[in-house]
């Protein structure tokens, strides 16, 4: 690398400054203090996208190791270090990130009604561990990033969110944590056995380190924490709670980063380190993943509530990403990832757009809205891309992933790539339906009628989100040439070994 | 023999600590009856310095190993280590006994510093004993001086009642403890540690009669460090006492007695492996649950912590479980941690008080009840934040300092291969988190409604401070810890 600076510490430290500094100077909560820290939280994490951009800018592609790294030892008796790098994979899931922040802190201007300090500095607080989790290439360094991100998303779902924030919170904080305690007995069992959490060293000891049945076990334990995390049926129940609960700034970047993150758990660790159990369990995870797709899309149906619609639909948009992976082709995976980047934003932008109809009419039941579109024009047209971005029509970004997960599936087998592709319709289905009655029809009520279209601030928000969805939808290339020589490498790898 | 003469001489200086302490807390006697009541926290400084001065001898003394009293007694960079932890957290103790008097001027009693000195100089016999005697010796000095220290407000009835609660089960502790003893005495003919493994070693087969020595001898010390089933009275004397007096009793003896059960495994019974490995095992898995599920009911803040003591005495006994080099360490690293987080929540329950009673002139009462802590995110909220890092840092996430102490137990039990009790010891990790969110939920997502009373107490606040600091950054020179824990247990193995 020609830049010595240490980019990656810049990236994950800066929010964390940014939150410092806003604890530290800021005194009350009076209007005053409110603007001051938002335009602090703005910049912030302006800056950080910048400053990630520069970092694509010197990302060399051609290359498929880690890059930008940064190695400091940390606990010497385990050889446990601070080391940092990144690969195309975690620089797109780092780039989203930080793209998606700035946004967030946008949607909670006048949806956050308290306690805008505390506010402010749980979601920088948040940027921080989740940049930290995508760019650690130390085993133990990512379970800490992985796990302390828990904190600022409890509070930020039982302080800021709806009716039932806490039973939400609780369930999200229990169900994470008992996923990732099985998690951390993985990696101290690896670390006794290997002696180090060195990802890089990891890659080369670990798959012929345990006996096979050891490795499968250690394979369910890291399934245990993903699984969770994606979320995969049957242990999706936290999500609806959370996202329903959680404001909207919350569900945003949960739906956008908090669940890739389980995905890129399954491509990071699962597969390089246990590539024969990944190869063992994979009809496990087909069967979970279709059932995750068909199950929810049926769920979503009967949804009256539009936040708890776009959740279950993620369920089954996920479902395509671990159906996608654990196909071992290259059409699976790089679709997989694709469904991640275009799911982020696609689910990000919705849940923002039910956050607009939020903030003006105080509900998300859908048999009390209808005929938004001829009173407000421009959002109905921004939601319609949105909603079509999520059904996968082609020519937008949902379209590309779910369509090389389902060439991929059919190379494993026809049947699972037809009972996979009743989720495209059912998802076709459930949110053209939910147009049809959010966007068309007669205005119901006078409090409708009264509705103003999108501001500008909104309008900021969502355009670069519509853009990019048909961007990534006509042109894929951009993102598959970032990804697809890391992911050839790890199909590569672990074909060889499961030989 | 002048070479004679300087070993001697060298040897008693190896006890130098405790024969300081006990002449300071005589004189302090002395001192305290000839003042009134009214100047207990000068008395309680001047124990403090006389433990400062007790701390610099210990280390200054540490330059070898030496075995004084014909190997009734021991003094090695392990006692050393452990002693120095033992007089840090008294005084600790001492310091936050001074930050109570300040708001309950009624409850102060010159006896109480007195009597926490002399326990410490119990606590400090018992981490060098090398013999049952010594042993014996020790552990009466503590606990008699516990007794009195959970009695002293008597004219309170809870008080009281912990007081005889605590005195009537620790004296059939003790009394168990002298029964072991003596069967193991009938079958080795020593009481010293080493001798006894000598001496059942040339025995050949082990004998039933020392089996049940050994039994009773690990029961009696269960219950000083309160692990299941011998726990009954932890959470009711947590409660009942003084505050000052539970936080002292749930730290320091805490320490003495993991230590002395070490002890007396490894060195007495290290060929038994076999035999108490499956004891120990059942105790920890039991601590393990009970105090998880024990906690998830309870309203009052003290019977939570003493539950929640309960869960983290599961966790060490599975470090004594593996009986090696990592596990050693890793409970003497769960001990540190664990003292800094008992400290910094009681701080936290005696910064928070009613402001209600102090118009009437009443004693100003800490709250005890965990709803009263509603909203406090709001009126109190730098205290607030701290508790919170307190309470995610005993709940193990990290990078909070218990995530350490549990990384290194579990590093352990997965070393040895104890693999269906470290997925129980996580799960009871799980449970336990659910309580100390019931905590976080109720200082931050709840409204507020009580008015606190904001007056600072400051030694309280500082070591409040000090905990939370150190729970929050420890992580950064996590090493420093890691390293001195290895060195004081190479010695041993």
């Amino acid at each position: 690398m020609i830049i010595d600076y240490p980019f990656l510490t810049t990236l994950i430290l800066l929010p964390a400054l940014g939150a410092l500094f806003i604890f530290l100077f800021v005194r009350d909560n009076s209007k005053f203090s409110i603007q001051n820290m938002t335009v602090m939280a703005f910049w912030t994490t302006i800056i950080n996208f910048l400053v990630s951009l520069v970092v694509l800018y010197g990302f060399d592609f051609s290359d498929t190791g880690f890059q930008f790294v940064e190695n400091h030892i940390w606990i010497s008796q385990f050889d446990i270090g601070y080391r940092v790098g990144i690969d195309g994979i975690s620089l797109l899931m780092i780039v989203l990130t930080t793209a998606l922040m700035p946004v967030c802190i946008l949607c909670s201007q006048g949806a956050i009604k308290s306690r805008h300090k505390e506010y402010f500095i749980c979601f920088l607080l948040l940027e921080s561990f989740i940049i930290g989790t995508f760019a650690s290439t130390d085993l133990l360094l990512f379970y800490l990033f992985f796990e302390v991100m828990l904190i600022p998303m409890f509070l930020i779902i039982g302080i800021w969110g709806g009716k039932d924030r806490v039973y939400a919170a609780y369930k999200f904080f229990l169900y994470t944590l008992f996923g990732s305690i099985l998690f951390l007995l993985a990696i101290i069992t690896i670390i006794v056995g290997a002696k180090t959490t060195n990802l890089v060293e990891l890659y080369d000891i670990v798959p012929s380190l345990f006996s096979e049945e050891v490795a499968r076990y250690l394979w369910l334990a890291l399934f245990a924490a993903f699984a969770v995390k994606v979320p995969m049926w049957p242990f999706h129940t936290w999500l609806p709670d959370a996202h329903v609960q959680a404001p909207t700034s919350g569900s945003v970047i949960l739906a956008a980063v908090l669940l890739k993150m389980g995905a890129y758990g399954f491509i990071r660790f699962s597969l390089p380190l246990f590539p024969e159990a990944s190869y063992y369990f994979k009809d496990l995870v087909y069967v979970l993943s279709l059932i995750a797709i068909i199950y929810t899309s049926i769920v979503a149906f009967i949804q009256t509530d539009i936040k708890k619609l776009v959740a279950y639909s993620s369920i089954a948009h996920m479902g395509y990403v671990t159906l996608g992976i654990f196909t071992f082709n290259e059409q699976g995976m790089v679709g997989a990832v694709y469904q991640m980047l275009s799911h982020g934003i696609i689910s990000g932008a919705l849940f923002i757009s039910i956050g607009v109809i939020y903030n003006r009419m105080h509900t998300r039941d859908i048999n009390e809205l209808g005929g938004l579109a001829s009173v407000m024009p421009r959002y109905a047209a921004l939601f319609i891309i949105f909603t079509m971005g999520s059904v996968a029509l082609p020519a937008t970004s949902g379209f590309v992933g779910e369509f090389l997960v389902l060439l991929a599936a059919y190379k494993v087998s026809p049947a699972i790539m037809i009972f996979a592709s009743f989720g495209v319709i059912f998802g076709a289905a459930y949110m053209l339906w939910l147009a049809k009655r959010l966007i068309m029809g007669e205005v119901l009520n006078d409090k409708i009628a009264a509705l103003k279209d999108v501001t500008n601030r909104e309008l900021i928000m969502l355009v670069p989100l519509a853009a990019l969805t048909i961007i990534l939808g006509v042109y894929p290339a951009v993102v598959i040439d970032m990804v697809e020589l890391n992911l050839l490498d790890i199909l590569k790898n672990t074909e060889l070994l499961i030989k | 023999m002048i070479n004679n003469l300087l070993n001697i001489g060298l040897l008693q200086y190896s006890v130098i600590t405790e024969a300081f302490l006990a002449l300071a807390s005589l004189v302090l006697i002395v001192i305290g009856v000839r003042r009134s009541d009214k100047e207990t926290s000068r008395i309680a400084l001047l124990a403090i310095f006389a433990l400062i001065i007790g701390l610099i001898l210990t280390v200054g003394v540490n330059s070898g190993i030496y075995n004084p009293f014909e190997d009734y007694y021991r003094v090695d960079l392990f006692t050393t280590v452990i002693k120095s932890l033992v007089i840090i957290t008294a005084v600790i103790s001492l310091i936050l006994y001074v930050g109570h008097l300040d708001y309950n001027p009624n409850n102060s009693r010159f006896e109480y510093p007195i009597i926490m000195v002399l326990s410490v100089v119990g606590m400090l016999i018992l981490v060098s004993a090398k013999d049952f005697l010594s042993l014996y010796m020790g552990l009466e000095l503590q606990s008699l001086a516990i007794y009195v220290l959970a009695a002293i407000n008597k004219k309170n009835l809870k008080s009281t009642e912990a007081g005889f609660k605590y005195f009537v089960l620790g004296a059939l502790g003790s009394a168990i403890l002298l029964y072991g003893v003596s069967l193991i005495y009938g079958f080795s003919g020593t009481l010293n540690f080493l001798e006894i493994q000598e001496s059942l070693r040339s025995v050949g087969q082990p004998h039933l009669g020392v089996i049940i020595g050994l039994v009773l001898v690990v029961i009696a010390l269960c219950f000083k460090i309160s692990a299941v089933p011998f726990h009954m009275w932890t959470p009711d004397v947590y409660e009942g006492a003084p505050t000052p007096v539970t936080l002292f009793m749930a730290t320091t003896p805490k320490i003495v007695g993991f230590v002395v059960l070490f002890r007396v495994l490894s060195e007495a019974f290290a060929d038994y492996y076999n035999d108490w490995q499956n004891m120990i095992l059942f105790l920890a898995v039991a601590s393990l649950l009970v105090g998880a599920l024990g906690a998830v009911r309870q309203q009052n803040f003290k019977r939570l912590l003493a539950y929640s003591s309960i869960n983290h005495v599961g966790f060490m006994l599975l470090g004594i479980l593996t009986f090696d080099k990592i596990g050693i360490q890793a409970v003497l690293l769960y001990l540190v941690l664990y003292v800094t987080l008992v400290f910094g929540a009681f701080a936290f329950l005696m910064l928070v008080k009613q402001s209600h009673h102090s118009a009437d002139g009443a004693d100003k009462k800490p709250l005890e009840d965990i709803s009263a802590y509603s909203g406090l995110s709001e009126t109190m909220p730098l205290t607030a934040l701290g508790m919170v890092i307190l309470l995610f840092s005993m709940s193990g996430i990290p990078p909070f300092a218990g995530f350490f102490a549990k990384l290194y137990i579990f590093k352990a039990t997965l070393t040895s291969e104890y693999y269906v009790t470290s997925v129980l010891a996580a799960i009871s990790a799980v449970i336990a988190a659910y309580y100390y969110l019931k905590i976080v939920k109720i200082m931050f997502f709840d409204k507020p409604i009580e008015n606190y009373d904001k007056t600072p107490t400051l030694p309280t606040r500082i070591i409040f401070t000090l905990m939370v600091i150190f729970n929050l950054l420890f992580f950064i020179k996590a090493e420093f810890l890691f390293d001195i824990t290895r060195y004081s247990v190479d010695l041993l193995f």
